[in-house]
């Protein structure tokens, strides 16, 4: 296995602001409960990626307090 | 050069097709994955990484000077031989399992190689010094029978031998 893939993806990582969690939109209730967009589809398609960089980022910043919390003291 | 040393001359390999010797579905890796998404996949390394065990070691493995890249990668490696989940989730959770030791190491005070360095080739080169040095000391070893074989004199007579045939050249 190529050994500078995980330096690349944690690079790619650390270049992407924090991601937030995006409101649902409300249900609108008509006859097309569901609402299939090209949008949604593509979400889907990252879904797995995103929630990779989500729980970086989570780890990301508890170490970062930790290394805060050191500091101060 | 470095690439010529890494090249593995032993025999102590797989044959090939080795691998397909077992039945299809025999191995962990040829089944479904046990945890199919980077959530549940994480749910199932962070806890163990957390455990007391766990981090004693993997504290002893940072101050020996292991890169954290091979760490994780080992430990992802491990986890799709286990078939705990596939290669491909594997690898996007290998930063967080990264950031995870990051994390406890920092926790410990502890100084780590994260292996993110583009010149974090000290181990390698070190290693292919002692390959050069044992090949040269081998050479060496096989060098002085040589040389004392073409000590040997050489006479006259044999150099001017009569050439024969009928394709020699005639004075």
């Amino acid at each position: 296995m190529n050994k500078r893939i995980v330096p690349n993806l944690i690079t790619s990582f650390d270049r992407i602001p924090v991601l937030k969690k995006q409101e649902q939109p409300q249900d609108t209730g008509g006859l097309l409960r569901k609402k299939v967009s090209s949008e949604q589809t593509t979400k889907a398609e990252y879904a797995p990626l995103v929630s990779a960089v989500k729980s970086y980022q989570e780890i990301r910043q508890a170490r970062m307090e930790v290394l805060e919390s050191r500091k101060n003291v | 050069m470095s690439e010529a040393l890494d090249i593995d001359f032993s025999f102590s390999r797989p044959i090939p097709g080795e691998g397909l010797t077992a039945e299809l579905g025999a191995r962990p890796w040829q089944n479904p994955p046990q945890f199919s998404t980077v959530d549940e996949a994480l749910g199932y390394y962070i806890p163990r990484m957390a455990q007391e065990d766990f981090t004693k070691s993997l504290i002893n493995v940072m101050e020996m000077g292991v890169p954290l890249t091979s760490l994780s990668n080992t430990i992802m490696l491990s986890g799709v031989m286990e078939g705990k989940h596939s290669v491909d989730v594997g690898i996007l959770i290998m930063p967080s399992i990264i950031e995870t030791m990051k994390l406890l190491g920092d926790a410990a005070g502890v100084e780590y190689d994260t292996g993110m360095e583009k010149n974090t080739s000290t181990v390698d080169n070190n290693t292919a010094l002692m390959v050069a040095e044992k090949l040269a000391a081998s050479k060496d070893d096989v060098k002085q029978p040589v040389e004392e074989m073409t000590e040997e004199p050489v006479t006259e007579d044999e150099i001017k031998e009569p050439l024969a045939g009928l394709m020699a050249r005639r004075n």
